[in-house]
């Protein structure tokens, strides 16, 4: 039987809380006995699939979850008993606490509602109904705090509690008041690609770093959204990058609607109903499945490493560092914060890909390793690998880690294990983000006409000769007609134009020295 | 009578003339035209500016050197109303952003033509964007005076009423790039719509419905006259005997409430 890999903790002095598959156990930080464990509730407190989000309250009190159920659970830490169940309206991508009692949702569309700890009746009375003006699915009636029009990865509030910054698929860092998140106050802009992980440390409250998918993390300011520095991390971090997005998946075609299809309207439709897609060239006929995130091993497929910061956070303790794990890597990184020097990665090996690390004050990590994971893709049995750890945890020093004791709770953790079918292991899906995150496009010869006007007037004589079989519309040499009977009018200079009146003020026709100028009526050709 | 039959045929060929060599420069729409819709939420292949820093509008308006556009048309279509205005507002810098390729490139050459034969369209130029996505990457935080939403797709289906133009959650994004005092300018021939666009812009906390007539008396008349009318929608509608409703909103500022 294999087991399931802890996909994050939450570490308290007393209770501490770690999240494996669909399943939440809490434990006895001092003698890692376990206390609660939903592995042995009845079937409907569970979630069908794993946990995606978790989030704990400040308090150390209350647990929330979700998963692709779309369904905000809170609990008791104590008991471990089911406080509220509330749908949520779209599949959620980061949750947490804000202000001790408000839990905070941020879902593939782009929304963040907020909700009550204790759901109120009138929670759940309003916005179940959607009217012609509602413009979001409310179903648990939270109140929408912002939005943005991209899947929303990672969010975050500021220590006094006034700010919340969020960050998008599409590159940006916004950075909007708190609760009155209608209000922006700036936007952090510069990043390439999407951004996965923010961070701000309790030692330098006004800087943000920020992480995705660029080579670089970046330090912004982000009251004035001004970019401080860059620190280049991808060339410390590659070698270290185990698991890979398979190439297969990304070979989507564009589905920009907009672009005048090149290959035929029939093939435009047969990808449009399932993203299913007939793969050119030799094997065009083979569908693709939808297995997904499936590593590099199945026959044909190549591997390609995309880059997701996964966490960015920071200790104090013994100096102040940055530390930051990547999606599928093998190792931590960290660096030094100060402003000047030139920023130097250092990394601790854990030689099995990291899903998640905890910091402590007192500068221990905590690291979730996807201890079973072999080369393949696979994960072999416990047997196999009986003395691969889930949890390891390190001391730092002034300069490395240490390896300490071993604690009552790592040993817990390690060997008190839930145990998994490969099937539940596949639904875990720990790489999504590999393939949820980069654009599926690919570069698109878009604009023909563009190279159309490059060509001179002999080439246009030919190509409307041949228009039919040439691969020129008649529309494009429409167009070109009328950009080169523009060019010969620049070239003969401003006098081949005297003919042209002044162009109208306010596009209606005017009479113009006795005649009717139609210039500005732009020519309407229908 | 009879002095019209005489006139008339001259008028005619005068404005054949005046065509045919106008044709011969300036773009036709025809050769442009593209589907009406388009995805907002799909990754188009499009390029973008990372920050609203890195934008070269000299590039745009190479007769303005270190001038912002403070006028913006959000899906601006075939360009009417960037066209009606640019000689009205000859300091004001207007751009226009538009989705769809064809139609983009269609309001470029026309742009382009027209400034090969007048002096004015200088102050006036066009992008492809998604502005639902990528507003705040081409204008800085209060950079606008004026946006405009003329006509914009209803979305009929309910589903999709989460791809309308306006919603609570951009109204944000629309409030960031205008500068306080500002004026959205919405205008449709959608009675759902119209409701709809009313209603959230009424919501929200940083916009307040103007009058149309408070802004006339603030000489804003061109700019209303020209949302009505200027617009190919607009006059399809007119053609159509159809109504159209307007609602502007001005951009007001609010204090931090403190919980």
């Amino acid at each position: 039987m294999s087991r399931y890999p802890y996909t994050r903790l939450f570490w308290q002095s007393e209770h501490s809380i770690v999240i494996a598959g669909p399943h939440i156990q809490v434990l006895d930080t001092n003698t890692g006995d376990v206390l609660h464990s939903t592995g042995k509730c009845e079937e409907d407190q569970i979630a069908p699939g794993p946990i995606r989000c978790a989030a704990l309250s400040d308090c150390g009190k209350y647990l929330a979850t979700s998963g692709d159920d779309k369904k905000l659970k809170t609990w008791q830490v104590d008991d471990l008993k089911l406080l509220s169940s509330r749908v949520l309206p779209k599949k959620p991508t980061y949750i947490n606490f804000a202000n001790h009692k408000d839990i905070l949702v941020a879902d593939k569309f782009g929304d963040i509602f907020r909700y009550q700890l204790h759901p109120n009746s009138n929670e759940s009375s309003s916005g179940c109904e959607r009217d012609a003006l509602s413009s979001h699915e409310n179903p648990s009636g939270g109140e929408l705090i912002l939005g943005h029009a991209s899947l929303l990865t990672t969010f975050l509030l500021t220590a006094d509690g006034q700010y919340i910054v969020t960050a998008d698929r599409d590159e940006h860092i916004r950075v909007s008041w708190y609760p009155q998140g209608y209000t922006i106050e700036s936007y952090c802009l510069g990043h390439q690609k999407y951004v996965s992980a923010l961070h701000i440390p309790s030692f330098s409250s006004r800087t943000l770093i920020s992480g995705g998918g660029d080579s670089v993390l970046k330090i912004w300011d982000w009251m004035s959204g001004k970019l401080l520095r860059n620190i280049d991390v991808f060339s410390a971090v590659q070698p270290f990058i185990a698991v890979k997005a398979s190439k297969k998946k990304r070979e989507w075609k564009n589905e920009d609607e907009d672009i005048e299809p090149i290959e035929g309207k029939r093939e435009r439709r047969k990808n449009k109903g399932k993203r299913k897609e007939k793969r050119s060239g030799d094997d065009g006929d083979t569908e693709e499945s939808q297995n997904s995130a499936t590593p590099e091993g199945q026959l044909g497929e190549v591997s390609e490493v995309v880059f997701v910061v996964h966490r960015i956070s920071s200790i104090l303790l013994p100096v102040p560092r940055i530390v930051f794990s990547v999606v599928g890597a093998t190792a931590i990184f960290w660096f030094p914060m100060n402003d000047d020097s030139e920023a130097c990665i250092q990394h601790e090996p854990f030689y099995k890909p990291i899903i998640d690390f905890t910091l402590e004050d007192d500068g221990s990590i905590w690291v979730l390793l996807d201890a079973d994971r072999s080369s393949q893709g696979g994960w072999s049995s416990k047997g196999e690998s009986d003395d691969s750890n889930l949890v390891e945890v390190r001391r730092w020093t002034l300069d490395n880690f240490t390896a300490s004791d071993p604690l009552p709770l790592a040993l817990a953790l390690n060997s008190r294990t839930l145990p998994a079918t490969q099937a539940d292991l596949k639904v875990l899906d720990l790489y999504s983000d590999l393939l949820a995150l980069p654009k599926h496009f690919e570069a698109v010869a878009e604009d023909r006409t563009h190279d159309l006007s490059e060509m001179g007037v002999d080439d246009v004589a030919t190509a409307d000769s041949g228009s039919n079989d040439g691969g020129i519309s008649k529309r494009e040499l429409g167009r070109l007609k009328h950009k080169q009977a523009l060019r010969r009018l620049q070239e003969v200079g401003r006098g081949a134009s005297l003919d042209f009146e002044p162009l109208p003020t306010n596009g209606k026709r005017v009479k113009s020295g006795g005649r009717r100028d139609t210039l500005a009526l732009g020519m309407d050709g229908t | 009578m009879p002095k019209r039959k005489r006139t008339a045929p001259t008028a005619a060929a005068a404005v054949a003339a005046t065509m045919s060599n106008a044709t011969s420069v300036l773009p036709q729409k025809k050769h442009y035209r593209q589907r009406a819709h388009a995805n907002p939420f799909s990754d188009h292949s499009l390029v973008y500016p990372s920050s609203p820093d890195s934008i070269d509008w000299s590039t745009h308006y190479p007769a303005f050197v270190n001038q912002r556009p403070s006028f913006a048309d959000i899906g601006c279509g075939f360009g009417g109303l960037l066209i009606t205005l640019a000689p009205q507002f000859p300091d004001a810098l207007i751009i226009g952003l538009e989705i769809r390729v064809q139609v983009t490139q269609y309001v470029q050459d026309r742009i382009t033509a027209l400034r090969a034969t007048s002096d004015n369209y200088q102050n006036v130029s066009v992008i492809r964007a998604n502005a639902m996505k990528f507003l705040p990457n081409f204008f800085q935080k209060a950079s606008l005076t004026a946006l405009f939403f003329l006509f914009p797709d209803p979305h009929f289906k309910i589903r999709k009423h989460k791809a309308r133009i306006i919603s609570p959650t951009l109204l944000a994004e629309y409030a960031y790039v205008l500068a306080p005092g500002g004026i959205v300018y919405t205008i449709t021939d959608v009675e759902d719509l119209a409701q709809w666009m009313r209603a959230h812009l009424d919501a929200h906390p940083l916009f307040q419905f103007v009058e149309e007539q408070e802004l006339r008396n603030e000489g804003k008349g061109p700019i209303l006259d020209a949302v009505y009318s200027s617009t190919e929608e607009g006059k399809k509608v007119e053609r159509n005997a159809g109504q159209k409703w307007l609602a502007c909103f001005r951009r007001i500022e609010v204090k931090r409430i403190n919980t």
